[in-house]
């Protein structure tokens, strides 16, 4: 029997790829979940390990966890509060340190050839000592006041090199030149930012005037382990400081987001749910083709078992081997999707130049999804197969039509589909939309159509192959007809496309819906023209010069001005950020919602805070807040509760919590503005007004102006990268749906053989076949689009309803290119078996065997 | 008959002819010689029969006339079209407005209902039927009340019969039918035999038909018998005794 087997997958090779094609992309897409994580792993500690790697970095925070260690935006060590020059020596003196340095890190925004700060990535300030003499590409590290490095992305991007004379700005200052001493290519910065290395004297006195550092470096005494070191400092230097292991932040930084991991194994999940219908599918229609030769094996005396056990063993080769390719592809996926992440910043380590990690629990984790999948999907049809009496080897009706979608089916179907979309409704209809019958409901919707898959693929069949057969003739009414000749067959071949779409229906209607909710928030609350900020951002949120907004607000074309200033503090307990400004012009730049009080109620003393903030805390007006900075400690009166319209994040000129300039001042001590929106004066000519601010802030390098039209591009195109790493992983389930039409299209020709050869010989040519087959492609994937669409908007509009978007919205114009590119791909997707068909030999199909 | 005397006279007597015609299947010392220089005339007009044994070239001979198969050596001529001249595509072309089939089994598209799987070869090249053609041909094939059923839906000896009408609809020069009653018993099959007969005595179509069987036969105005891949004989208005005797001194 073992012979039989064997004998029996390789006799047919085409056979063997197309039932390994499904679980191949599957078991790719696990795999190279696992290559990428791993090769990310590797990376980043390849890049920790060529560090200068710290035994202990310690960091001040102001209370609570600190938060982040990292920044998302630049991977840069997040320093939360300045440390004063004398706890740095406290820390040199702790038992077991060999020296210690304080790293001054601040706002220096290095101005580029354009006479502009350099924008897109963060600027970084920072003082560089001898120990980064390993890392220099060029020249030397700074010796002086006037003398800097900056790194070798942007040194290579401006095409600047030692020698060169450039201008700084720190601060939001005035503008002050510098000359490049070196170029440095270090792992301790990544591509996100834009280095200004001083020397530790100058940083001090450029970026810490009051003797402040970012964070403490220690290096161990010989013998002196990291983690007694670190044990020391954390006793030494009591609350309110923060020690790491060097090895603690290694293992921080080199951990790839693990919500990106799940992601990922969820859209291979989602992948493998999909494929192993194929393969179910796959495995029936080949095992219907072998009917007689399974019948003539129980004639010859095999038993139902030992069939079956064949069967199965056959599948589980198909999977080994399935899996040995999908780990192969897993390495192309990794490589391609770690581009992408990279990019977007979600990995630390650019793996693309990285050779892939392959672990062995990952080969295991391969071969254990690709053989469980093809045993999991060839069980039911094993099971039918051999349920086949032995006398069918001996009668010719190998073909039968399966027309007859059991009713049993239907009703079920259709019980759970109306029952689920009631239910949906229902939820979205309460006030506050109830989100747990919405997501019953839609996990009832979702399995409702599944049931009903083949009954709804027979009716959709009719209505989108009527017009098919009205302009196709004859070939679009025997390809409708074929489309659903099994709709049971039908249905799992379109499954995976409709997975597939309903996936990116969801996502697209939950995107415009957010989309269009936030520029609807954004053209509801805020009323100011322009928007200037300082080149870069990052998590040392550069500054303007206070002068900037004192200079704008003496053009007589501008109307209003609000200069807003922010900084991270401790605000009821918590880490958040406070911003201050004058609130008599926020309001004239902004119109939040109020919900209690009014803005411009808030004096000195006061304080602002949205209604999600008031609610957490448990705030009302009148109630004290207190806030505290490294410099100072104030309790504020709550004297207004404001809303912004929900989904309107980007551009919002504050967040949580509002003071007046005075107290912001008093708290923070740092003059420099970080935002500031000025509206134009009415009736001007358009550009006027931009013209007045360009010539007014002329001597302003780093600030960058946004007008009006783009910040609403910027609000609408804030979730774009999120969306491209999601549409990317359910494209690839779409292309798994593809490989299903293609292969099923492929099966159902073998099956069909003579069929075609008497449509050859009563006069069909080969071009009409091509176009036979095709039709049925388009004609599935039609049926798919539209069940997958349909149901992936209306659960996208549901949710967007059930977040409480003020606007839903469906995306028709995208579904309808989404609906188009699937049906143009299922058209190339059938193009090999459509030649393959046209090439049927008629003498063949018209002999009877 | 007057009908087809006067179609006759603007049309060859010879229908379809094969001259000297050679296939060879596979190469080498294990080639098989189907068809050995083959040369046969089938008159327009008439029922032919092609006898023979197992293996005695007939179904071959037949693929090859039709256009289904090529020939190795020799001519093929279909009224004054040399078929070994022509390319796929005209092929195809030819066997839909030409030619019409009947064959032994799997003659219908089983998602067809009996009706659309008779108009389907006109259907394909994109013509219509002659209405009241076809009532006639329905009427003669004596399946009016089952036309809207699908194949699976018919007995063996209805669907051989609509096949029959599919080859006759589009009144195609010849009609090759290749053991056309090899799978019914023998009163579907006398059926089906009778309906050809008709189409050729009232309509005027020429059939050639493949068979074995001697009964079959006698329904021809002509048999042609060949062995081996070669005619050896042929046998005007054979009756069923006469061809047996004569399939029994070939072997068979």
């Amino acid at each position: 029997m073992l012979r039989y087997t064997m004998r029996s997958v390789f006799a047919h090779k085409t056979r063997l790829l197309l039932t390994a094609a499904a679980i191949v992309l599957g078991v790719a897409m696990v795999a190279g979940t696992f290559i990428l994580t791993d090769t990310a792993k590797a990376g980043g500690r390849n890049l920790i390990d060529r560090t200068h790697r710290a035994d202990v970095t310690v960091r001040a925070v102001l209370g609570g966890d600190g938060g982040e260690l990292f920044s998302d935006e630049t991977g840069e060590f997040i320093a939360v509060r300045p440390i004063p020059a004398s706890v740095v020596d406290r820390a040199a003196r702790v038992d077991g340190v060999a020296h210690a340095t304080g790293v001054i890190v601040g706002d220096a925004q290095l101005i580029g050839r354009d006479g502009h700060a350099i924008g897109g990535r963060a600027p970084l300030g920072r003082s560089i000592d001898a120990s980064f003499t390993a890392d220099l590409r060029a020249g030397r590290v700074p010796q002086a006041p006037g003398e800097i490095v900056i790194d070798k992305t942007t040194a290579d991007d401006q095409t600047l090199g030692v020698g060169a004379r450039v201008r700084v700005v720190v601060s939001g200052g005035a503008p002050l030149p510098a000359t490049i001493v070196g170029v440095l290519d270090s792992p301790e910065f990544t591509e996100a930012v834009t280095l200004v290395g001083f020397d530790p004297a100058t940083a001090r006195r450029l970026l810490a005037p009051r003797g402040e550092v970012g964070y403490i470096e220690l290096h161990a005494a010989p013998g002196i382990g990291e983690r007694r070191l670190h044990g020391a400092v954390t006793a030494a230097l009591g609350p309110g400081y923060q020690a790491f292991t060097g090895a603690a932040l290694a293992a921080e930084r080199t951990e790839p987001d693990s919500l990106i991991k799940q992601i990922l194994l969820v859209a291979s999940a989602v992948a493998l749910f999909a494929g192993s219908f194929l393969i179910r599918n796959t495995f029936s229609i080949i095992l219907a083709a072998r009917t007689r030769e399974l019948a003539l094996l129980r004639c010859v005396g095999a038993g139902r078992g030992q069939l079956r056990r064949a069967i199965l063993l056959e599948s589980a080769i198909v999977g080994v081997l399935a899996a040995a390719l999908g780990l192969v592809f897993g390495v192309a996926i990794a490589w391609l999707l770690g581009g992408l992440l990279h990019a977007g910043g979600a990995i630390v380590a650019d793996v693309s130049g990285t050779a892939p990690r392959i672990s062995p629990s990952t080969v295991a984790i391969a071969l254990a999804v690709g053989v469980g999948t093809a045993l999991v999907s060839a069980w039911g049809p094993a099971r039918r197969a051999t349920r086949v009496p032995p006398v069918a080897a001996l009668r010719g009706d190998v073909f039968t039509l399966d027309r007859r979608a059991s009713r049993i089916r239907a009703v079920v179907g259709a019980a759970a589909t109306v029952a689920g979309v009631a239910a949906v409704i229902a939820g979205v209809l309460d006030d506050p939309a109830n989100a747990t019958y919405v997501r019953a409901g839609g996990v009832a919707t979702s399995l409702g159509v599944l049931v009903l898959g083949p009954v709804l693929a027979r009716g959709l069949s009719r209505v989108i192959g009527a017009p098919i057969g009205r302009v196709r003739g004859v070939v679009g009414g025997l390809a409708r007809d074929n489309a659903v000749r099994s709709p049971r067959r039908t249905a799992a071949t379109l499954l995976p496309l409709v997975i597939g779409l309903t996936l990116m229906g969801f996502l697209a209607t939950l995107a415009a819906g957010t989309k269009a909710s936030s520029v609807g928030g954004f053209d509801k609350t805020l009323r100011a023209d322009f928007h200037l900020e300082a080149a870069g951002g990052g998590p040392h949120r550069p500054r303007m010069n206070p002068a900037v907004a004192d200079r704008l607000t003496a053009l007589p074309e501008l109307a209003a001005v609000g200069a807003f200033q922010d900084i991270e503090v401790t605000v009821a307990g918590h880490n958040d950020i406070i911003t201050g400004a004058d609130p008599a012009a926020v309001t004239r730049v902004l119109s939040p919602e109020p919900a209690a009080g009014a803005l411009s109620d808030l004096r000195a003393g006061g304080i602002a805070v949205s209604r999600s903030a008031a609610e957490a805390e448990g705030l009302a007006l009148g109630s004290p807040v207190t806030v505290r900075t490294a410099r100072a400690e104030r309790t504020l009166t709550v004297r207004a509760i404001f809303d912004f319209p929900k989904g309107y994040f980007a551009h919002r000129p504050f967040e949580d919590y509002l003071i007046a300039s005075a107290d912001y001042t008093s708290l923070a001590g740092d003059p420099g503005v970080t935002q500031i929106y000025a509206t134009a004066r009415q009736g001007l000519a358009p550009g006027a007004a931009r013209a007045a601010i360009d010539r007014a802030l002329a001597g302003y390098p780093n600030v960058v102006i946004t007008d009006r039209a783009a910040l609403r591009r910027d609000v609408s195109a804030e979730i774009d990268p999120a969306l491209r790493v999601y549409y990317s992983l359910f494209g690839l389930v779409i292309v798994i749906a593809l490989f299903g039409i293609a292969n099923t299209l492929a099966l159902s020709i073998l099956e069909r053989v003579r069929e075609i050869g008497l449509l050859r010989a009563v006069g069909m040519d080969r071009r009409q076949v091509r176009s036979l087959i095709r039709w049925e492609a388009i004609i599935i994937a039609a049926i798919g689009a539209v069940i997958g669409l349909a149901l992936g908007t209306f659960l996208g509009w549901a949710t967007t309803v059930t977040l409480d978007l003020p606007t839903a919205r469906v995306p028709v114009a995208q579904l309808a290119l989404f609906g188009a590119l699937a049906i143009g791909a299922a058209v190339l997707a059938a193009g090999i078996p459509a030649r393959r068909a046209a090439r049927t030999n008629t003498l063949r199909a018209v002999t009877a065997e | 008959m007057a009908a087809s005397a006067g179609q006759a006279a603007h049309v060859p007597a010879i229908a379809a002819r094969a001259v000297e015609i050679v296939k060879t299947y596979g190469g080498g010392p294990g080639a098989v010689t189907a068809l050995d220089h083959v040369s046969v005339e089938f008159g327009h007009g008439r029922f032919s029969a092609v006898m023979g044994p197992s293996g005695s070239g007939k179904s071959t001979l037949l693929h090859c006339m039709a256009g289904l198969d090529s020939v190795d050596e020799g001519t093929v001529l279909l009224g004054d079209t040399d078929l070994t001249r022509l390319g796929e595509r005209r092929l195809t072309r030819l066997r839909r407005e030409r030619i019409g089939f009947v064959f032994q089994s799997f003659n219908l598209l089983p998602t067809l209902t009996a009706a659309e799987n008779i108009v389907l070869p006109a259907r394909l090249a994109g013509r219509t039927v002659d209405r009241s053609w076809l009532d006639q041909l329905i009427d003669a094939v004596g399946l009016g009340d089952r036309l809207g059923h699908k194949p699976a839906e018919l007995s063996g000896g209805q669907q051989q019969r609509v096949a029959a009408a599919r080859a006759l609809a589009a009144r195609p020069e010849i009609v090759f039918a290749d053991e056309p009653t090899g799978n019914l018993d023998s009163r579907s099959g006398s059926e089906l035999l009778a309906f050809l007969r008709r189409s050729v005595d009232e309509f005027g179509q020429t059939i050639v038909m493949v068979t074995h069987d001697p009964i079959a036969a006698a329904h021809a105005d002509e048999a042609v018998f060949l062995a081996d891949g070669r005619v050896v004989d042929t046998m005007a208005a054979p009756t069923a005794e006469r061809v047996l005797d004569r399939m029994k001194a070939l072997g068979a």
